[in-house]
């Protein structure tokens, strides 16, 4: 393992930040922290980065520990949310300042900064002051001078969270392609799991300081393990069956709807639900269906035709993607 | 309708600038050029006065250069360190500041004193070093609270870039945060610069007979030798220089920068040991340095030949031979000036705070510009320029009583307006389209938002304004001439420059009243305003 966190703990004053983690990342790997704001994620990352002081634990780089080794010598790079470019520098030489730090001749910065400058779409704006950019433009700077100085591990703390939506997806994707193409070891932290999703080979899900989950995107989706990552992923349902609890997962719920006149008093069936359509979104190449029963449980799930709210659907379970959370009953909440 | 209402509102505030500043100070340029330009010649050419000159500027920019190393440890650490009591020590470095200054010379003389440094071959007693010390002392403040206050918002994450770059601590500092800081500094600095170079009391007191400033040989010329004609030239060299100074601070302020990159508070709790002690050791010099001089202070105020005792404050009671009337009636003399002060700068500062802001453009810029002149003027040009102009028919008030407190007050009204006008500026204007939506006719927004807002911050500004008119002691020492209406800033000044333990002790208690009385009034008015920044 390439990066290795033993115990990690992070506290302010009495506030504990970050609580006993310890996680491993791959060399190429790109690792996506998620959890709600205040999870402790990013004071994990600064920690990483050696920006805040841990309060206990060991970090080890390729099996030296680099615990006490200060920011500059940890060969890093950093993407901060709203860039942090300095601002009273052009974008060349905010780009530049990385190599400047190691002791780069004037030559070759000037070089990597316009091969920078290229792979990030921003060929000729190196004269440029980094005040005018959009936010965009900024985020590109941002990522060109972390990746400048070719740093081992580059941290990125909700790097897209400042943009518009359309803005994210469109750089979400680019980050990820730079990324991959240059193999480049990284952990990645946001609060937007779709996000994690799209970036990730590994996503690790934290709540209160703590790492609670991590495994490939598909692992922690179709098996949170847990009732705050099952929640977290989308999975807002859950259900008790033979003793254990499952929690209903989007692609598990098929909504069959009940055409109207059909006797409601007859037998119900073991296992078949009615409930009324309380919302159904369009989201482009399907709809959102969400739908309440009689004991007031909400059933979430994808359908392809809209349904009108106020209709009663029959909501029927593929029991092979029910996700198991363990056993009933839970003093958890 | 509106318009006249608030050019009446200008009015008072208009006369009061135009008879008690324009009026004066224009008279002085007149009577320095107009009268004998010759004497203007001089000043320019002669040895004397150039080598005056040249000790004016020099001995301010060591001084400035003294405040800002001094000033470093305490600006770093209340900008960067979360600590216990982390506001009462922005609080208390402001103590020094607004303590008058012969009361600062005499904290001074006073630790001098006890460190034995009165003479010997390490004296600081009547060398430059005691008035660059005691400069550092009383502008250590204006460092702290105004770079410390903005360091503290400037967003950590450039530097943690620079960091992560391969930047050292050092590095980052200089390479990311100085270049932000510049402007905060250098506007500091310009001021620090400009208070070094008009200072007064402190150049008379502990620079001794030989040492002289531009401000000190206005008084000179114009009292010791009545040669108004030479005084009134090298008037006009104080204040072409320090004209000068104002417009160079003002470009600074303006270069400070927006509010882009701001954070509310950047401190953070030092973790480890080393960490620790870089914030003690930072509270401790700074501490020590501000401390020292008013912990001896107020040591010797207690100590009659080499004994504890209340003899020096029991005996203000009684006159001595040097000063016509007793300490106490001084005191009383300076109390009830400085309310009579106070409540003139109520009056013009709040008026020309609200014409200021809500006025119409002519009016709101005249005061804006008007209101503020008089900090950038020295304060015994101030004094000399109202002596001798306010001495004809109806204008005479030489020997009204009034004079001292209309004079003293013209000092301390920018500071009202200072404290007042951006509070009144922050007012959220959709507080006042909601008020008027609920129903609230103009007159009744001002009334319920305006003065509701403003009126804490005219409490801390009033405070501020009866503090400096009970320290003033360079205007005062012109217009308040009178044998009783001599005030404490002026008793102590005659105490200290002459030799003797009784005097010297009574100087000690009654600078211990004075700096008592002006800390108190001014940290209350502090904890009072709305921003917590108060006039600083």
């Amino acid at each position: 393992m390439t990066l290795e966190l033993d115990q990690v703990a992070v506290s302010y004053g009495t506030t504990r930040a970050v609580d006993a983690v310890s996680l491993e990342v791959a060399e190429g790997d790109v690792l996506a922290l998620v959890g709600p704001s205040g999870c402790g994620k990013s004071s994990l990352l600064r920690a990483i980065a050696g920006l805040v002081p841990l309060t206990a634990g060991t970090i080890r780089w390729q099996g030296a520990d680099i615990t006490n080794v200060p920011t500059e010598r940890r060969d890093i790079g950093f993407m901060f949310q709203d860039h942090a470019l300095f601002g009273h520098r052009t974008v060349a030489d905010n780009v530049a300042f990385g190599l400047r730090m190691r002791g780069i001749g004037r030559v070759e910065r000037e070089e990597r900064v316009a091969e920078l400058l290229d792979v990030v779409g921003l060929t000729d704006f190196g004269s440029r002051s980094v005040e005018g950019l959009s936010g965009g433009e900024a985020q590109r700077v941002a990522l060109a001078r972390a990746l400048a100085p070719r740093p081992r591990l580059l941290l990125l703390d909700e790097p897209l969270a400042s943009l518009d939506r359309a803005r994210r997806d469109e750089l979400n994707d680019e980050l990820s392609r730079v990324l991959r193409r240059l193999g480049q070891t990284a952990i990645y932290v946001t609060h937007d799991q779709l996000e994690a999703f799209a970036i990730a080979d590994v996503v690790g899900v934290m709540t209160a300081g703590r790492l609670v989950r991590t495994g490939t995107p598909a692992a922690v989706w179709t098996d949170p393990r847990t009732d705050f990552v099952a929640e977290f992923v989308g999975h807002e349902t859950i259900i008790e069956r033979e003793g254990q609890r499952y929690a209903v997962r989007a692609d598990a719920v098929t909504f069959v709807p009940v055409v109207d006149g059909s006797d409601d008093d007859t037998v119900v069936v073991a296992d078949v639900v009615r409930a009324e359509v309380q919302s159904c979104q369009f989201q482009g190449d399907r709809h959102r269906l969400v739908a309440v029963d009689a004991s007031g449980r909400r059933w979430i799930g994808w359908v392809d035709t809209p349904s009108v709210s106020g209709s009663v659907v029959e909501v029927r379970l593929d029991d092979t993607k029910l996700a198991l959370l363990g056993s009933a009953p839970q003093e958890r909440r | 309708m509106i318009r006249s209402r608030n050019a009446a509102l200008a009015i008072v505030p208009a006369a009061f600038l135009a008879l008690f500043f324009v009026y004066p100070v224009a008279n002085l340029i007149w009577r320095g050029l107009g009268s004998d330009l010759g004497r203007l010649g001089d000043v320019m050419t002669g040895g004397r006065f150039l080598r005056i000159i040249w000790f004016t500027i020099w001995q301010a920019a060591a001084s400035t250069l003294l405040t800002l190393v001094v000033a470093a440890p305490l600006t770093w650490v209340v900008a960067n360190r979360r600590f216990p009591g982390r506001r009462l020590v922005r609080v208390l470095v402001t103590v020094p500041f607004v303590l008058p200054t012969v009361v600062v010379a005499g904290a001074w003389i006073a630790l001098a004193a006890r460190l034995g440094l009165d003479e010997g071959t390490i004296r600081i007693r009547h060398t430059v070093w005691a008035i660059l010390l005691a400069h550092a002392f009383f502008n250590v403040a204006v460092v702290v609270r105004s770079v410390g206050g903005f360091w503290s918002q400037l967003d950590r994450r450039p530097e943690d870039a620079a960091r992560t770059l391969g930047a050292s601590s050092w590095v980052a500092f200089r390479e990311v945060t100085l270049p932000r800081l510049r402007g905060a500094l250098l506007a500091a600095l310009s001021i620090v610069f400009l208070f070094s170079f008009t200072s007064f009391a402190i150049i008379l007191l502990l620079g001794g007979p030989r040492r002289a400033t531009i401000e000190t040989e206005i008084f000179r010329w114009a009292v010791t030798r009545t040669d108004i004609a030479t005084a009134a030239a090298l008037s006009i060299v104080q204040m072409v220089a320090v004209l000068a100074l104002v417009v160079l601070n003002a470009r600074l302020q303006r270069s400070v920068g927006g509010r882009q990159g701001m954070v509310r508070d950047r401190a953070r709790a030092a973790v480890g040991a080393r960490a620790r002690a870089g914030t003690a050791g930072s509270l401790m010099i700074g501490g020590a340095f501000l401390g020292a001089p008013l912990v001896i202070l107020l040591e010797r105020s207690f100590r009659v030949g080499g004994e504890w005792s209340l003899e020096n404050f029991r005996s203000l009671a009684e006159r001595v031979r040097l000063l016509p009337i007793s300490g106490l009636d001084a005191l009383l003399n300076s109390l009830s000036f400085a309310l009579a002060a106070a409540g003139i700068a109520v009056v013009i500062g709040g008026l020309g705070s609200l014409v200021i802001v809500h006025g119409g453009r002519f009016w709101s810029r005249v005061l804006d510009l008007g209101l503020l002149l008089p900090i950038g003027t020295s304060a015994v040009t101030l004094g000399f320029g109202v002596l001798i102009s306010l001495d004809r028919g109806m204008l005479d008030l030489r020997s009204s009583w009034w004079i001292v407190p209309l004079t003293q007050s013209l000092i301390a009204v920018p500071f009202v307006v200072r404290s007042v006008v951006p509070v009144l500026r922050a007012i959220d204007p959709s507080m006042r389209d909601a008020a008027a939506t609920l129903g609230a006719s103009p007159a009744v927004v001002r009334r319920e938002i305006d003065l509701r807002i403003g009126a804490r911050a005219l409490a801390t500004g009033v405070g501020f304004a009866f503090a400096i008119s009970l320290g003033e002691f360079g205007a005062t020492s012109f217009v308040g001439r009178r044998s009783d209406w001599l005030t404490v800033p002026l008793a102590i000044e005659r105490l200290l420059g002459t030799p003797g333990e009784v005097l010297r002790g009574q100087a000690m208690a009654l600078s211990v009243i004075l700096m008592l009385v002006t800390a108190i009034v001014v940290l209350i008015g502090d904890r009072l305003h709305p921003d917590g920044g108060g006039v600083l």
